[in-house]
This record gives C-alpha cells, sequence and structure tokens, in this order.
C-alpha cells in the first residue's frame, strides 16, 4: 500500500457547552491517500463538520478541545505545527469548502479581491499575475466571462456559480487535500450534479485527494472511491463504495443505505428510528446500541474496536469481530 | 480602492438626487420652526423694548420687523428673503442673523465635528479590541468605560475633567477656543483647528487642539461608549460568520482576519448610528459649551429662544437642520461604499 496523504490517528475532540463536556469525536481515524474521494457520511450533529475543520486546526478554542490523536499530513503531524506553519498549510495545502455559498464568501468584498488575497499570500504573484490566475481558475470550473466575474460582489451571483467560486478560489492554490463540508447540500438538484462532476474531475487532473462530506448516500455512490461512516462522533464503518453498498456491515450502514429512496425494497423510505444521542453523556458502550435492532448482550458495555474485517473494509460493531460477513444481513 | 467607473456615475446620480429631496425637507423644517416659535406666547418686540418702553416705541419695533403683518406675510418674508441668501435682521442683536451665524455656528460645528471623530477613532478600535479579546480583562475593562460614558451626566463629567486636567494638572486650557494672546488663523472655514490646518499655522493648531480637547471629549463620551459597545457586538456577530472560517482557512493572518474581512462587515450597522449620533452631538454641544466657555451658538440660540427673536430661530434651526442633513448624506454615501448589496 501507498503513503497516505492523510492520516488521522486516535483523534478526539469535545466542546464545553452549558449542559457539560460533548465528547463530539472520539478516537475517530481515517486516512486518504494522493487522488482518492472519501466520502464522510453520517446524520447531522454527527461531528463531519467539527473533524473537517480539526484537520485544519480551525475549532475555535474554547468551547472545543483537540485531545488527542495524530493529524499526520505529509508525514507532518497538523497538530505540533506552530501557528504560522499551520497559515501556510490552509489554503495552499489543504484547503474547504463549505456548505452555505453564499454566507462563505465575505458580502463586502468583489470575488476578485478574495480570489487575489489568497494567490498573492501562497503564490506571491503581483497584482495582474494573480488576476490572470484568478481568472484561468474560473475559466477550469467552467464559469463564463471569468473577467466579468472577478468585479462581481457574491450576491450578484446564483447559488451555483458561488459555489463554483468558491471551488476556485480553494483550488487556486494547488492543493493536495480538499475537504468538501456538504458542498451541494444548499444547491438544487442539476446544480449539484455539476458541482460534483467538478470536483472529480479537478481531483483527477490534480492528483489531489479529496474529503466529501455528505449526508446524502447518493452522492457518495456517484462521487466516491471509499466511504467513511460515522455515528455519533464515532467512525463505525469504512469501505470501498462497492463494497459498502454490496456487504455493509454495521446496522447502521444498513439503515443508512436502506433509507435511500427509490432502491427496490419493501420499505422504500425506511429511517433509522431514535434520535442521535447527547454527546455529553454518550450510551456507555457502542453509541449506536440504544437503536440498534441486532444489539446483543455486550453492546452495552463495551465499546467495539474499529476492525478490518477484509480489504479496505473495516467496521466497529461486536457483531462482525471475527465473523464470516454472510452471518449478518439485514432482518 | 480603485471605484468602477458604473459605480462613480450612479453615485453622483444618488448624490444629486439627494440634494433634490434635501430642499423640500428643509423647506418642512422651516415651516415647523415657524410655527412652533410663533405658537410660544409672548411678544417680542416688548421683551426687547424692556417693560418701561412706551406703547410707540414697541409699535416701532414691531413695524419694523414685521410682527404686526398676519403669519402667512411673515413666514412669506422669510420664504422671499431665504431665496435672496437673507436669513434678515435679529430682532436682538440688529444684526444680519446670516453675520451671527457665521460668527457662531463654526465653533459648536467644530465642537460638534470633533467629538464624531473622537467617537469614531477612539469607539472603533476600542469595540474591536473589546470583540477580539472577548471575556478578557481588555474587554471587562472596556465595558467599564462604556458603563462609566453611559451613566455619567454630561454637566459633571465636564466639572471633572476641568478639575483634573485644567485646575490640578494643568495640561489644558479650561475655557475658549484660543490662548487670549493668539490671532485666530485666516478665517476660511472659521473652525479654527481647519483653518490653522490649512494656513500650515501649528503653533495655532496646537492651540486650538488642546482647547478643543476637554469639550469635545466631554460632549463625546457617552456617544463614543455606545458607538464601543455597537462595535463590538457587531464585531462579535461578524467573527461568527461563514466567511470569516473561510479566511482563516485560506492561511490568513488573524490581522487580516480581523482588520480586513470582519472589520468591514462590522461598520455596517456601526455607520448607521453616525448619522443619528451627529443630531445628538449638535443638540448636546449647548450644555457643553456653556461649561467650557465655548462661543458657540448654544447660549446664542438660547437666548434668542428667551427673546423670540424670531429670524435668529429661523435661521439657525435652517443652519443646523442643513448640516444634519448633509452629514447624513455623507454617512448614506459612506454606507453604500461600504456595503455593496445597497444600490440606489
Ligand atoms: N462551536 C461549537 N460549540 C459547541 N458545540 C459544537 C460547536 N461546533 C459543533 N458542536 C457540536 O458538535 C457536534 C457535531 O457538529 P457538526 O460537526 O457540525 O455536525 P455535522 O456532522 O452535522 O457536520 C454537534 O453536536 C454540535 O452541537
Ligand atoms: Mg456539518
Amino acid at each position: 500500500m501507498s503513503k497516505q496523504l492523510l492520516d488521522v490517528q486516535g483523534l478526539s475532540v469535545t466542546f464545553t457547552t452549558h449542559q457539560g463536556t460533548a465528547r463530539v469525536l472520539e478516537k475517530v481515524s481515517l486516512s486518504l491517500q494522493a487522488g482518492e474521494i472519501l466520502g464522510l457520511v453520517g446524520e447531522t450533529g454527527c461531528g463531519k463538520s467539527v473533524l473537517a475543520r480539526s484537520i485544519l486546526r480551525l475549532i475555535p478554542q474554547p468551547p472545543g478541545r483537540i485531545h488527542e490523536g495524530r493529524i499526520m499530513f505529509q508525514e507532518k503531524n497538523l497538530l505540533k505545527l506552530s501557528a504560522r506553519a499551520m497559515r501556510s498549510v490552509r489554503g495552499r495545502c489543504i484547503s474547504m469548502i463549505f456548505q452555505e455559498p453564499l454566507s462563505s464568501l465575505n458580502p463586502v468584498f468583489t470575488i476578485g479581491n478574495q480570489m487575489r488575497e489568497m494567490a498573492r499570500l501562497h503564490l506571491g504573484l503581483g497584482r495582474e499575475a494573480a488576476n490572470e490566475h484568478c481568472a484561468a481558475m474560473l475559466a477550469r470550473v467552467r464559469l463564463p466571462d471569468a473577467r466579468g466575474l472577478l468585479r462581481k460582489y457574491p450576491h450578484e451571483l446564483s447559488g451555483g456559480q458561488r459555489q463554483r467560486v468558491m471551488i476556485a478560489m480553494e483550488l487556486s492554490c494547488g492543493p493536495q487535500l480538499l475537504l468538501a463540508d456538504e458542498p451541494t447540500t444548499a444547491l438544487d438538484v442539476t446544480v449539484q450534479g455539476q458541482i460534483l462532476q467538478i470536483i472529480k474531475e479537478q481531483a483527477a487532473q490534480r492528483d489531489m485527494a479529496v474529503l466529501l462530506i455528505t449526508h446524502d448516500m447518493g452522492v457518495v455512490a456517484q462521487t466516491c472511491d471509499r466511504v467513511a461512516v460515522m455515528y455519533a462522533g464515532v467512525v463505525v464503518e469504512t469501505a470501498t463504495v462497492a463494497d459498502l453498498f454490496a456487504r455493509p456491515e454495521h446496522p447502521y450502514t444498513q439503515g443508512l443505505i436502506a433509507a435511500i429512496p427509490g432502491r427496490e425494497r419493501i420499505q422504500q423510505l425506511l429511517t433509522i428510528p431514535g434520535t442521535v444521542p447527547d454527546l455529553v453523556t454518550p450510551p456507555p458502550g457502542c453509541r449506536y446500541h440504544p437503536r440498534c435492532v441486532l444489539r446483543v448482550k455486550n453492546c452495552n458495555r463495551i465499546e467495539p474496536e474499529l476492525s478490518t474485517i477484509g480489504a479496505q473494509h473495516a467496521v466497529a460493531c461486536h457483531l462482525s469481530a471475527g465473523k464470516p460477513q454472510e452471518n449478518w444481513r439485514r432482518p | 480602492m480603485k471605484l468602477p467607473g458604473r459605480f462613480l456615475m450612479t453615485l453622483l446620480l444618488y448624490v444629486l438626487r439627494r440634494l433634490a429631496y434635501m430642499a423640500p425637507v428643509l423647506l418642512g423644517v422651516t415651516v415647523l420652526a415657524f410655527l412652533i416659535s410663533h405658537a410660544i406666547p409672548g411678544d417680542p418686540a416688548q421683551l426687547i423694548a424692556g417693560p418701561k418702553a412706551s406703547r410707540e416705541t414697541v409699535e416701532n419695533i414691531r413695524r419694523t420687523h414685521g410682527l404686526d403683518q398676519p403669519l402667512p406675510a411673515q413666514y412669506w418674508r422669510f420664504l422671499h428673503g431665504l431665496s435672496q441668501g437673507d436669513l434678515g435682521v435679529s430682532i436682538r442683536s440688529h444684526r444680519p442673523v446670516l453675520e451671527d451665524i457665521r460668527d457662531y455656528l463654526p465653533a459648536t460645528l467644530e465642537l460638534t465635528l470633533a467629538s464624531l471623530l473622537l467617537c469614531l477613532g477612539l469607539g472603533i478600535p476600542l469595540g474591536i479590541l473589546a470583540a477580539v479579546k472577548r471575556n478578557t480583562v481588555v474587554d471587562h475593562l472596556t465595558r467599564v468605560f462604556s458603563v462609566i460614558g453611559v451613566s455619567t451626566p454630561v454637566f459633571w463629567l465636564g466639572l471633572m475633567l476641568l478639575l483634573v486636567f485644567y485646575r490640578h494638572l494643568g495640561w489644558l486650557p479650561g475655557s475658549g477656543r484660543l490662548d487670549v494672546t493668539m490671532a485666530a488663523p485666516l478665517r476660511i472655514t472659521g473652525m479654527y483647528t481647519v483653518d490653522a490646518l490649512l494656513a500650515g499655522d501649528w503653533q495655532a493648531l496646537r492651540n486650538a487642539a488642546s482647547h478643543l480637547l476637554l469639550p469635545a471629549f466631554c460632549l463625546s463620551y457617552v456617544y463614543l461608549a455606545i458607538i464601543t459597545r455597537i462595535v463590538r457586538s457587531s464585531m462579535i456577530a461578524v467573527l461568527g460568520q461563514d466567511y470569516i472560517v473561510t479566511a482563516r482557512a485560506n492561511g490568513l493572518s488573524e490581522a487580516r482576519v480581523v482588520l480586513k474581512h470582519a472589520f468591514k462587515n462590522s461598520l455596517i450597522p456601526t455607520v448607521t448610528i453616525v448619522g443619528l449620533s451627529f443630531g445628538e452631538l449638535m443638540g448636546g454641544a449647548i450644555l457643553t459649551e456653556t461649561i467650557f466657555s465655548w462661543p458657540g451658538m448654544g447660549k446664542y440660540v438660547v437666548d434668542s429662544v428667551n427673546y423670540l427673536d424670531f429670524p435668529a430661530i429661523m435661521g439657525f434651526t435652517l443652519m443646523v437642520s442643513l448640516a444634519y442633513v448633509c452629514v447624513n448624506l455623507a454617512v448614506d454615501v459612506l454606507y453604500a461604499a461600504i456595503n455593496p448589496t445597497i444600490r440606489y
């Protein structure tokens, strides 16, 4: 196996709130290779955004705190970098796009102003060269009239255009890793497809890795190479996309897949009963056990480890530990 | 900042349109001022002539100032004069009102504008500091500073400032606009600091500025406190926005994030209240002028009202309104320049 570009090991993050200390990420591990698109799925509030922001060390501290773990990027532990060194990673080696393309661009500066600022900072370009470079980037995400666009303000653009601008901006300094936090959730379906297509294309062209956060299994199927499934701050399963859809191992993953609308199943719109647990006092043992239809004796006592059950397939579930996969199908 | 030509063109049209709107506003102001001042019971002719004057003298004064005519005729006379740049003659000082305005208004404008500058020049940095250092000693100190500001009566503050900086420390002068031994700079605007600056007369500038400092601070403190709080809260709101996360995620330094990306956004709510504060400052100037013997329009206007000196009242009301409307126009233009979602 080739060297990992990003290797997160045992990352735990807490947030101090009025209710107490929420354990938002619990020993999260995942890794990405160059050029790979990893989907990160899970319900709202399970900690996907916190994970992405932790990688860039953009968690507000306080209330947040990164307790333990390592975030190895190109063999360097990002958690150990100085503030200045971290800034030179942000936007240049690792960049990030967000769910809300309107609110993630500064409303009082032109697109050109914001894009140039970044290009000049990281690439050391002069004003004209930066302008040239940014216009070229806009053209690459298939935005017509790039020059004119640079003079516009975010509110003068449509949602899809804004998200393309964000992508162009974030790719402008040639990052090796793109963290895309639900980049299409706020857009309508046709635009969604175009944006995903652009991300996929750019990843392939630049051999850039992408961590694609979504709660939409359809997006995963369309776009990703591998998937990590998160539940309440824990990675419960990782697998290749094909494997995950063919042999979902964790009961939660099985539920997610069954919940995809349009699947030829009897319960077409099965949603998983129950709600996401309170992270201040998470359930003991497996965090999913109160909602799990397959739970056994140990589930509420012992926390299952993420263990490998096949090539690129790992799962954190007592039912799967050391057992052949075929034994555990959905009931 | 390089502005596109399209922007400047629309801006110019906007300013012209706003200037055109100004005329009816100011006309309305004169009608109101006229009606209100005439609704006050009292006979200015009698007041001027004194209690012992003969009926004839009183009648004479009444006639020379046109006070014997019906109200609409008097108002018409005022308008007619106004259209020729004549504001009439003060009943009390017997001088053209325009000359009185020329003597007293610049001092008040200077005081008010200096206070406004202090409000912005101190309030904005303090507010930013408090927001960035939220919940630290710095933040608590600026909070104390603000609470004192909004809760201290102006006359008391003025007296304390005089006591400390004039009487005990002797650092700053306690009254007037210039040392008596000093010649006023060549008159251009009538505001000594501005005129001294324009003339390049540094000595006069220093002297005028040192006279200005205490009254300007006294007048500004309340609004300084308010602006500090507004900047702080809008800055905190802005610092929580997604585009701030984007800016940080793009690798920008914290100084750039705060002073460029957050600051411009936080100015939007701040600018809105600056225009309002200016009116309040003009009103508040009257009290401050009394405390610091500042030879502005404060005492003149109060006396004019007491003597029902109609031409003086009308003239000053018009000028103050004009200043207020102009500052608010400037504020609106600034607002549009900061906030690109506003188009005229
Ligand atoms: N700034 C914060 N302060 C307190 N709690 C937070 C903060 N940011 C995130 N959290 C908590 O972390 C958990 C995960 O949030 P998030 O990562 O945004 O979920 P999602 O998977 O929907 O992206 C949530 O329970 C949320 O309440
Ligand atoms: Mg999220």
